[in-house]
């Protein structure tokens, strides 16, 4: 198979975006951190957040998953194998974001279990690197051994798929739970220190991946022969709703809960939906985030918009 | 059949070609380095864990640091060990009654524990300003404080700084063991351990500790050539670091330099396990508080007032 001008064109563009962001990461190598304009108030920034974000659409991939092969639900069977391709790329993505933000790569052999010193069980961040290439591990192996068997004309073996398929479906939901947990366990951090932190990740987890799923699957309806039925990505969207309806409901529940209670800790809402003391950066991104939610959710509720 | 041999030759032959290009690239800049930069470079690189080195490996360890100080700022420095001393536990006592603000304990931090002065400015005592009537709100606490002269109307200043901890919630969260509690209740970082995460940075309620954002700026006129593995060696960019109480001072039987710097008598300092250390007179006799002391960090800095 050759790919079209089209394609090439593509993959030309993402490699020069690489080489971009490979030239600006040996000069943050070179120079520190301190490129990144972040400091000891705020030590954690776009790094980790964008790592956060890739965990939770990775994780999403879960809600291929389980229509495939749980209900044996035929439209999405055929492109199960599509979702975990995207959460492995996700996965990947995820971990070289973490890679780029701790300070001192060179020491990253530190974190291999039995030859570094990884913190097991205690640091939910060698938590995270275990389930998370745990998860990459499943969904590499699942997709390859696939096509390795399709190319030798032999149908998978259904014993071997099977339950590693089966374990990716709780642990794409442990990933973003660990990943959750890093925040959750802080106590000092009041904003995370909450319970309703890994739920409210995962039901914003739920709502995102399977949207960009969707726009790559209309992608590739566009530009190949790869045949998608709409009923698969009706589906989609339908799951989408309950995850939105679930995500703004947890949003809803933080809300009530800061601003009925008004202690210190209303502060980070705050600061999010107002700003605090003339410092209002976030407050556009926020109340887009908030109206595309709202909106979002509105299109999907109702089949026929779907 | 045939075709597909040559498209399979084709990528193969690019790819071939792809790697001797890159395999003589990079050893053309690995030839570049010399014999004894690549040795230095290699045992950085493959430092063990602190505590599975040997003594051999430790006094290696030191000898490198020592060779790579004297190259880098001109003077021969000593690190030491330093074991902690049996039956010690460190505790730190803060009257805020007579804290003026006036922030000599912060540059005599700075100076004593070798911060990086600019780029980034490090400084591991906080000093805020609190208004009167309004204390334990730390929300109100303004750091940045400027007047021209201290101490100002109507406000009190608290100094805060790591609080050693005995149930440090960063030690919890390392991923790499590369900060732990030592024997006399001092939390030290492993600097040749840390990978830079900052994970301890956001477990701190206390904002003890911060972060090399570069490659220190030390003149090397004011470098303190009297150093401690896990205190004030000189750090490298992207490590975390933190007060140690000044472990190269008290190991060896002297005051932290931020004790020793206040001029109103406002920092006290002691052995918590010693009956009649001044410390423990203060735990019993005056009414001690402790900073969020609700998340059972159990800190060993003990604030009071006296007047």
């Amino acid at each position: 198979m050759k790919g079209s001008l089209a394609y090439y064109a593509w993959c030309i563009f993402l490699l020069a975006v690489i080489f971009v962001g490979l030239k600006f990461y040996i000069i943050q190598l070179d120079q520190g951190l301190i490129n990144t304009n972040m400091r000891d108030q705020v030590s954690w920034g776009l790094y980790i957040a964008n790592f956060t974000y890739l965990v939770g659409i990775a994780a999403a991939a879960v809600l291929l998953v389980i229509p495939a092969y749980i209900y044996h639900f035929d439209p999405i069977k055929e492109i199960v194998v599509f979702g975990e391709l995207f959460s492995a790329s996700s996965i990947i993505m995820a971990l070289m974001f973490v890679f780029v933000d701790i300070g001192r790569p060179d020491r990253f052999w530190h974190l291999i279990p039995f030859i570094g010193k990884l913190a097991f069980p205690d640091s939910l961040l060698a938590w995270d690197v275990l389930v998370l290439n745990g998860y990459l591990f499943l969904n590499i192996f699942v997709p390859v051994y696939i096509l390795v068997r399709s190319y030798y004309q032999k149908e998978p073996n259904k014993r071997t798929v099977v339950p590693i398929i089966l374990l990716s479906i709780p642990w794409a939901v442990g990933i973003h739970t660990v990943t959750a947990f890093l925040y959750n366990g802080l106590a000092a951090r009041p904003f995370w220190n909450a319970s309703i932190l890994a739920p409210r990740f995962l039901a914003s987890a739920f709502c995102s991946g399977p949207a960009i799923i969707i726009i790559i699957f209309q992608v590739i309806r566009k530009v190949s022969k790869v045949k998608i039925e709409n009923e698969a990505l009706f589906k989609i969207a339908e799951l989408i709703a309950y995850a939105m309806f679930l995500n703004l409901f947890l949003l809803g529940a933080e809300i009530f809960k800061e601003y009925y209670s008004d202690t210190v800790h209303l502060a980070p809402l705050t600061y999010l939906y107002k700003g605090l003391e003339g410092h209002t950066t976030l407050v556009p991104w926020i109340w887009t985030s908030l109206s595309m939610n709202l909106v979002a959710f509105l299109i999907f509720l109702i089949p026929t918009n779907r | 059949m045939g075709q597909r041999m040559w498209i399979m030759s084709g990528n193969l032959y690019t790819r071939r070609t792809f790697m001797k290009i890159l395999s003589a690239g990079f050893a053309a800049g690995l030839g570049g380095i010399n014999a004894s930069c690549k040795k230095v470079i290699n045992e950085e690189f493959f430092q063990k864990y602190f505590s599975e080195m040997t003594d051999e490996e430790k006094k290696r360890v030191v000898q490198r640091l020592e060779e790579k100080y004297l190259k880098k700022y001109g003077k021969s420095t000593r690190i030491s060990f330093g074991e902690a001393k049996p039956n010690t536990l460190w505790g730190y006592g803060l009257d805020l009654s007579r804290c003026i603000g006036c922030r000599r304990c912060v540059y005599a931090c700075v100076r004593e524990n070798n911060n990086s002065r600019y780029k980034p400015q490090l400084h591991w005592i906080r000093v805020i300003r609190l208004k009167k009537g309004n204390l334990i709100n730390l929300e109100n606490a303004e750091h940045y404080y400027n007047p021209d002269k201290v101490p100002e109307e109507g406000f009190i200043y608290m100094p805060v700084q790591c609080q050693q901890c005995e149930n440090p919630p960063c030690v919890k969260v390392c991923p790499v063991h590369a900060t732990w509690k030592e024997p006399d209740g001092l939390v030290v970082v492993d600097y040749d351990w840390c990978i830079g995460c900052r994970y301890c940075m956001a477990a701190c309620p206390y904002k003890g500790r911060v972060f090399n954002w570069a490659e220190p700026n030390i003149p090397k006129e004011e470098l303190n050539t009297a150093m401690h593995y896990f205190g004030n060696r000189p750090r490298m960019k992207n490590v975390v670091d933190k007060c140690t109480f000044c472990i190269q001072r008290v190991r060896s039987g002297k005051y932290p330099a931020c004790v020793e710097a206040c001029p109103t008598g406002t920092r006290k300092f002691g052995n918590l396990l010693d009956k009649n250390s001044e410390i423990r007179y203060l735990i019993e006799n005056k009414r001690v508080f402790r900073l969020k002391e609700d998340l059972n960090t159990e800190p060993k800095f003990y604030y009071f007032f006296s007047l």
